[in-house]
Parts: C-alpha cells; sequence; structure tokens
C-alpha cells in the first residue's frame, strides 16, 4: 500500500490538490532558496575584492575569486587563541556537565538518597529559573568567588569563571535520569553480587551503557557552549581570553571591510556545520528528543 | 539393512527384568545377555506388549506408585534417554529409537509409522503406548552411558514405559507371523469378531504377572485399546453379560495441566554451593549461605536480595550522597547562590567599590517608573508577537507538506536546518550585512521588485528594526521547529487519515480534523519556548542593533546589560533581572503544567 502520510493516491488524483501541493512544492523551494542565500551571500562576500564590494546593483559572481579577506581576516584576527580559548571552554562545559549531571542522575534514578524526592524537585526547579536573569550576580559572585565574606579569588577573566556557571545543567540530569530508569535493576544487583562497589558500578556498567545519550548530550552542549555569547561578554575582559565569538563581535566592532568580516564570519560558521555533517544523526535525534533550542 | 542373527530370548526374561528392581541387578541381567549375545526376540518383544503398555489395572502392585512426583521423574529421565539413544543411532547402524520417533509432553512415545518398502511386506502400527509411570524403572538406571551401550548391545529398547519396538525387529520378523496382526487402530472387522469370541478359556488371567508365553493373535486380542477407534467398536459400546474380564477401558494417559508440571518441576530441587564465595564486605554480608535453586530448566536464578541486603537502603543511600554531592554544590554556588544574592543586590544601591547602601525596594518601584523599562517590554512583547504572527504557522505548513512529497524530503530539510547550525553571533553579522542600507541584498532585491528608493535602511528606521531582527529570528529558527513538528507529524497514526478518507473527508479536512489535532501538544510546547525566548533574547539585538535607533529594540535583556555595566547601577539591574525572572518564572510553570502530562 503506498499509502504515506495525509494524501492517498486518490487525493492526489484531485486537481485541486495537485495544484496546492504545487503551490506548496514552489513555496517550499522559494523558503529553501531564503534559507540559503544568505549563505550564498556570505560566501560570495567573502571571496570579492575589496574594490567591487560597494557596487550598485551588488554583484554576485567576480572573475577570479579573491582568497585575500580570508589572508587578511587570519592575520587580523587572532583565530589560533579564540579558538583555542572556545575549545578549552567547550571541553570544560562538557565534562563538567557530563560527570556531574550523570552522577546526580544516577544517584536519583537507582540509589536512594535520603530526601531524595526533595533533593531532585530542588535541582529541576534550576530549570525555570532563566540563565539570563542570573548573569549580573553570577558575574559578582564570579568576581569574588566564592563570597566576599570568605576568602575569595577573582574568576572574572579566567577559564575557571568561564566554565563553572555552566557545568551543572538540571536539564541534563533530567534526560538522563530517564534514561537510566530504563536500565535493568538486575543488572545492577549482579553486579552488587560479584562485589562491585556502587562506584565500579556506575563506571563499568552504567556508562559504557549509556553512551548513545551520553554522545547526544555532550554534542548538545558543546554546540550551545560554542555557541555561547552572553556569558564570555559579561565574564572576559581580556582579549586573550576571548572566545571565538566574543573576539569574532568584537572585530566587527572594530570595523574592518564586510568582505574580512564576512570571511571570518565564514570561518566561524564552517566548523558547526561540519560538525553537523559529521553528527547528524545524533544531533537530528537529540533535537527532536530534547527539544534543545540553541 | 539386515539385522543380524539374534539368540533368542529366554522366555522369563522380561519377569526377571521387571522384578530386577535394583541398578546392580539389571546391569547384570543385561551384560550376561551381551555376554551371551543374546538379544530379545521379536515374539518375545510381542508377547510381552500388552503387559507392558497395559496401563493402570486394578489390583497391580506397579499401579501404587503412581503419583506425580514420580510421572515428574519418568519426565526427565526419559528425556535423557532419549537423548542418549538418539545420540547412539547414527553410529551404531541399528536404529534404538528412530529418528522419526516423537515423544509428546506426558511422556508417551509415539513410534513412526513404517512404510512399506514393497507390497509383501505388511507393516504394523504398534499401537500408541501410553506411559505408565509406575511401570518405569527407577530413573537412576537409565541415565549412565554404560548403560545404553548395553541396550545398543542387546538390540533392543529397555522394557518400560516408553517401551518402542525398534523398526528393526518389526522389519525381521515382518515375512513371519506379524501379517496376522491385524492393525489394532483400525477397527476393521476381523478384529471386531475376534474381540467378540472372547471367552474366559482364551483370556488367562491378564493382569497378572508373570505372563505365560502365549500365541500372538492372542496376545493381540487382549491389547489394550489406548486409540480412540476402538472404542467405537460395537463390542466395547454395548458390554457383553458373558464376558467375565472385561477388557479394561483405555486408561489414558494424563494429560498434566501447566500448574501440576511446574509444581513437579519446582520440587526437583537440588543445592550446590557458590561457584565462588562472592566477596562483598563493604556491599553486604550474606546472612544466610547463598543457595542457588534453578527452578527450572531455565538458569534462572533465584537470589533472595532482601536477605542479603539486609541494610541495603541505609547503606547504599550514603553512596548517594556522595554522587549527589558535585551537582549539589554546583547549583548552590552557581544558582541559588547567585539567586538569593541577586535580590539581595537588588534591595541595595549597590557600589561595586566602597559601602552599598540598603535602599528596600527602591529599585522595583523606580523600574515602575522607568518609562523605558516600560518600553522594554513593550518591545519584548511587539517581538513575541511578531515572531509568533509571522514565523509560527510557517514551520508548521513546511512541515505537513514536506511529510507529503517523495523526493527531496532529505535535501529540503537539510535546507531549512541550515540556519540554525549557524552561530548567533555570525548569523547576526551576517544579516547586518544583508540588512545593510547602502548595498545590502535585501536592498537588492528590493531594487529587482522594482522598489522606486531602494536604500532602505531596515536596522536605523525606527520602526522596522524591531521586524528586521524578528526576520532574523525566524530565518534563524525555523528549520528547527521544522525538526520537532516533523517528528510530531510521522508520530501520527496513518491509518486514521485512512478512515478519514473512507468517511468522506476532504484533504483540508484531514488536515483540520487529524493532522492538527494530533499536534496541539507540540504545538502548545512550541508557543511557549518561543515566547520564552523572544522575551529573553539577547544576541541577535545586541550585535544587530544594541538597542538602537533611538531606543526603538532595546529589549529586557539589553538594557539590563547596559544599566549594570554601562551605567554601573548594579542594584537596578539586579532588580530587573529578578523581575524578569519572576515574569519567565510564571510563564515556565504553565509551560512545565502543560509539559506534564507527556511525562516530564
Amino acid at each position: 500500500m503506498d499509502y504515506r502520510g495525509l494524501l492517498s493516491p486518490n487525493d492526489r488524483r484531485n486537481p485541486w490538490v495537485k495544484a496546492g501541493m504545487g503551490l506548496g512544492l514552489t513555496g517550499m523551494i522559494a523558503t529553501a532558496l531564503i534559507m540559503v542565500i544568505p549563505f550564498l551571500w556570505m560566501v560570495s562576500t567573502s571571496l570579492a575584492p575589496s574594490q567591487t564590494l560597494f557596487s550598485w546593483p551588488p554583484k554576485w559572481f567576480y572573475g577570479n575569486l579573491d582568497w585575500s579577506s580570508y589572508k587578511i581576516a587570519w592575520v587580523h584576527v587572532p583565530f589560533a587563541t579564540y579558538i583555542f580559548n572556545s575549545v578549552i571552554y567547550c571541553f570544560g562545559v562538557v565534562a563538567g556537565q557530563l560527570v556531574l549531571s550523570s552522577l546526580a542522575a544516577y544517584a536519583f534514578a537507582k540509589l536512594q538518597p535520603p530526601f531524595g524526592r526533595f533533593l531532585l524537585i530542588l535541582f529541576l526547579s534550576t530549570l525555570m529559573i532563566p540563565v539570563e536573569s542570573l548573569l549580573i550576580p553570577l558575574y559578582l559572585v564570579m568576581k569574588s568567588f566564592p563570597a566576599e565574606s570568605l576568602p575569595h579569588t577573582n574568576l572574572i577573566s579566567t577559564y575557571w569563571g568561564l566554565i563553572l556557571p555552566t557545568v551543572v545543567s538540571a536539564f541534563n540530569i533530567l534526560i538522563l535520569k530517564s534514561f537510566f530508569e530504563r536500565l535493568p535493576d538486575d543488572l545492577l544487583d549482579a553486579a552488587r553480587l560479584d562485589g562491585c562497589s556502587e562506584w565500579m558500578i556506575f563506571r563499568k556498567i552504567v556508562l559504557p551503557l549509556s553512551t548513545p545519550i551520553l554522545t547526544v548530550l555532550a554534542i548538545f552542549s558543546f554546540i550551545t557552549t560554542w555557541n555561547s555569547f552572553f556569558w564570555p561578554l559579561i565574564v572576559l575582559n581580556d582579549p586573550k581570553m576571548y572566545t571565538l565569538m566574543l573576539g569574532v563581535h568584537k572585530m566587527v566592532e572594530a570595523g574592518e571591510p564586510w568582505n574580512v568580516i564576512m570571511a571570518v564570519v565564514t570561518l566561524t560558521t564552517l566548523p558547526t556545520i561540519l560538525l553537523y555533517l559529521a553528527f547528524q544523526k545524533y544531533i537530528v535525534r537529540g533535537v527532536v528528543f530534547t527539544g534543545i533550542h540553541g | 539393512m539386515p539385522a543380524p542373527r539374534r539368540k533368542r530370548l529366554p522366555t522369563d526374561f522380561f519377569d526377571k527384568l521387571l522384578s530386577n528392581q535394583t541398578d546392580d541387578q539389571m546391569n547384570d541381567l543385561l551384560s550376561s545377555l551381551v555376554e551371551e549375545q543374546i538379544a530379545p526376540t521379536p515374539d518375545a518383544v510381542l508377547d510381552e506388549l500388552p503387559r507392558l503398555s497395559i496401563p493402570v489395572m486394578p489390583g497391580k502392585k506397579r499401579t501404587k506408585e503412581f503419583h506425580h512426583e514420580k510421572i515428574e521423574d519418568s519426565i526427565v529421565t526419559r528425556d535423557e534417554s532419549l537423548e542418549d539413544l538418539s545420540g547412539l543411532s547414527g553410529d551404531s547402524g541399528i536404529d534404538i529409537i528412530p529418528r522419526t520417533a516423537r515423544m509428546n509432553a506426558a511422556g508417551v512415545v509415539i513410534p513412526p509409522t513404517v512404510e512399506p518398502k514393497s507390497k509383501s511386506e505388511t507393516i504394523v502400527k504398534p499401537p500408541v503406548m501410553p506411559a505408565v509411570p509406575g511401570a518405569v524403572p527407577e530413573p537412576e538406571k537409565r541415565k549412565s552411558r554404560g548403560m545404553s551401550d548395553l541396550v545398543e548391545k542387546a538390540g533392543a529398547a529397555l522394557p518400560g514405559a516408553d517401551f518402542v519396538v525398534p523398526e528393526e525387529l518389526i522389519r525381521d520378523v515382518s515375512g513371519e507371523y506379524i501379517a496376522e496382526v491385524p492393525q489394532p487402530e483400525v477397527p476393521t472387522a476381523d478384529l471386531t469378531s475376534s474381540a467378540e469370541t472372547i471367552t474366559e478359556e482364551t483370556v488367562p488371567a491378564v493382569p497378572v504377572p508373570p505372563l505365560p508365553v502365549k500365541p500372538v493373535s492372542q496376545v493381540v486380542q487382549e491389547l489394550p485399546e489406548p486409540v480412540e477407534p476402538l472404542t467405537s467398536a460395537p463390542v466395547f459400546e454395548e458390554p457383553e453379560p458373558v464376558r467375565p474380564i472385561e477388557v479394561p477401558a483405555p486408561v489414558k494417559p494424563r494429560e498434566l495441566t501447566h500448574e501440576e508440571l511446574r509444581k513437579a518441576r519446582r520440587s526437583v530441587r537440588w543445592e550446590q554451593p557458590p561457584l565462588r564465595k562472592p566477596k562483598m564486605p563493604k556491599m553486604a554480608v550474606p546472612t544466610q549461605p547463598i543457595t542457588f535453586k534453578p527452578p527450572d530448566e531455565t538458569l534462572d536464578f533465584v537470589i533472595p536480595t532482601d536477605a542479603l541486603f539486609k541494610g541495603k537502603v541505609r547503606r547504599v543511600s550514603r553512596a548517594a550522597l556522595f554522587f549527589l554531592l558535585p551537582a549539589f554544590i554546583g547549583f548552590s554556588l552557581f544558582s541559588w547562590y547567585p539567586m538569593i544574592k541577586g535580590f539581595i543586590i537588588s534591595l541595595f544601591n549597590y557600589a561595586p567599590i566602597g559601602t552599598s547602601t540598603f535602599v528596600g525596594f527602591a529599585n522595583y518601584a523606580r523600574a515602575f517608573h522607568d518609562e523605558m523599562f516600560w518600553r522594554t517590554l513593550m518591545h519584548a512583547g511587539g517581538f513575541c508577537l511578531m515572531a509568533l504572527g509571522l514565523g509560527f504557522w510557517l514551520p508548521i505548513v513546511l512541515s505537513i507538506l514536506l511529510n507529503e512529497i517523495r523526493w527531496g524530503k532529505g535535501l529540503l530539510k537539510f535546507l531549512f536546518f541550515l540556519p540554525f547550525l549557524m552561530p548567533s553571533v555570525p548569523a547576526a553579522i551576517l544579516w547586518k550585512w544583508i540588512l545593510d542600507q547602502g548595498f545590502g541584498l535585501l536592498n537588492a532585491v528590493a531594487a529587482l521588485l522594482g522598489v522606486a528608493h531602494p536604500h532602505i535602511g531596515w536596522l536605523t528606521t525606527p520602526n522596522l528594526a524591531l521586524l528586521s531582527i524578528v526576520v532574523l529570528y525566524i530565518w534563524k529558527n525555523t528549520g528547527w521547529a521544522i525538526l520537532i513538528y516533523s517528528a510530531a507529524l510521522a508520530n501520527i497514526d496513518e491509518t486514521l487519515y485512512e478512515e478519514a478518507e473512507l468517511d468522506g473527508a476532504s484533504v483540508w479536512g484531514k488536515i483540520w480534523h487529524i493532522t492538527m489535532p494530533s499536534l496541539r501538544a507540540v504545538t502548545g510546547v512550541m508557543l511557549i519556548i518561543t515566547i520564552i525566548n523572544t522575551i529573553q533574547i539577547f544576541t541577535e539585538v545586541f550585535i544587530l542593533t544594541n538597542g538602537g535607533p533611538m531606543n526603538a529594540t532595546e529589549v529586557i535583556a539589553t538594557y539590563i546589560y547596559k544599566q549594570a555595566f554601562f551605567y554601573m547601577d548594579i542594584g537596578y539591574a539586579a532588580a530587573l533581572s529578578f523581575m524578569m525572572l519572576v515574569m519567565l518564572l510564571i510563564i515556565t510553570v504553565f509551560r512545565l503544567r502543560r509539559l506534564a502530562p507527556e511525562g516530564e
């Protein structure tokens, strides 16, 4: 039976439906073009020679590709530093989130902590606190960490200050907890019988079994962290500490010709698209599964 | 294959066999047979057939042993013996139990039907012999492999409940006198007539062992009828008063109920020490020796966990606290503490250097009188409404259309999803260039469309700036929404559409009455998410306009940022943050309540 979705073969013979589908197809292709044209425009501009940049009407294709804007961008923007910072930021956050979230989620799912229910609600309530509303107090906390009344250090413009506020994620705990709960108890009991400690069970059984979900969460927190802008903007003052996004923003503020800016933008966008192509399966599944919004 | 010639079996063989109850005696008997190269002869076997296969008879000694456990024992051992014997059949050249022999659950061996090789050969179909548990020798007797070897050498299967007339023997004797044997399964006229002639003289005391050797025809007449068709013979339907001895009604082997079988199986139990001593000094101390009790064939170990892990809850939960500790510290330091601190700061006129002064709720009062604050709320609301009005229906329509096209689906989805992959910062920068007043792409398109003065300041005109940012927002997030809607559409049961079609629904009707209601849950969630995200929006606005032109795009987040880091009025910024928090909290609680029915 070739009956897939809404339209039956019968419907497809209906001239009105045919017309509607034609219209819809046209609309979809138009939308797809609208989605893609900015990317083409970006690449096109980045390859444009400076003198043709300000021509009216804008030109799309130039006789010879001009890669000089990429060279300028690479020289002007300390990409290596920014990418290094971004990578450290991302890996720190991903590692922290995975470790803390999986530990807590395992405890909630398979062990019976005292006051477990209360703690769970306490943890999950942070889901409802928008990060944006915490940034100002977080900035103050980081300025004198952990508290002014205690011996404290200034974590502004350090990796620690960058990474720490996002290492806990109630959302990851929620997802992992529901995953761990589906692991059979008998498996863990068998390990306990063999003399495994809870930590060994977690390390040797639970973690290997939950590699898929951990991968999804890792990719997602990586992308979110890679794209994050607001917190680095607040916490980083030292240009040497800038993440890629912040550095790109500062460079644009400093004022560069558009072709150089577009070259930078292209270079910044490329990794995420490559990452997507590499992990397409996980990302699509993760978006659908978690409803994460970048 | 011609069978080797065998010596005749002593006439009292079976009686000896049956009276010998112990293993040793049985072994002796059989090995003596082997030594003398005596095989049970066909007539000896046939002579004994009735006695061996006669089910429970009144007054018989062996019937006393009829109870469940014995049945189960016989089943278990019979399984093994079957394996043993069938394993032998390959190399010995003698099919002790023909491979086609089957055994049903109650232990009744169903011998195969021997097909005639030629017309001259007459076939006897041995009657289906019910297993009489009592007649089975002790199960241990037939466990050993050596025993099976003996059986092989003896050339005959052991007498017993699962006695089988070996194929070989039947074939051997077929020429001699089996031809006389009527097929007991079919109530032929011959059988009936012979049955009618049964008198007291012709039937000597059948049930009393030992049986004298009788002519075959007589024995056959005495055969019990475990087979159904025989009961329909007239002789059994109307019992004759002259007959002194009733041929006992066939007692069908009782089909054990499932429950009985299980109970019986469970009664077979053995204990064995644990394979190795579990070392678990830290975890729990076993309060009793661990016994592995395989309840049935499957190795489903039943471990009394309650006894093993006495005090499990207390012990394990202490470990649980260690698991929770890092996250607890994290949440305390980076979620709850800042929240409380934020609220406290909002009550102060905060000075980064020097002393802060407590001002109570003055910061909040100030916000209510701050015209700019209300404008930011208006902008956020306007942004939200525009994003919903322009962009909310788009992914729904697109995903429904996407679901219907036959090819290019993946490509289109990828193209739609592409903008979502672009990080916000480069996306905003790119759109800043596209919306550029002088040489932007959008103005070029406007020129193509024939706009008179195609240098529209998309980001510099107060009325257009917010709309431009909304366009960027929709461009970036439509692909993500399409992905989620597509997943939801894939979950709709297609038979619903089919049924609607049968009921005469139009395409529009199907969309309106099936697709949309099915998507309602997802739509609700997306609505709330869009509202929250548009209220929180920062990066796009910050990069594209930074609140300008003339504060026309100032939203809450950018306003807070400016208050805190440009005007250094951190107390006020904290108050604004806290108000935003409360606002979003209300919406989020609403969202969670919407989500709740689907799980968390």
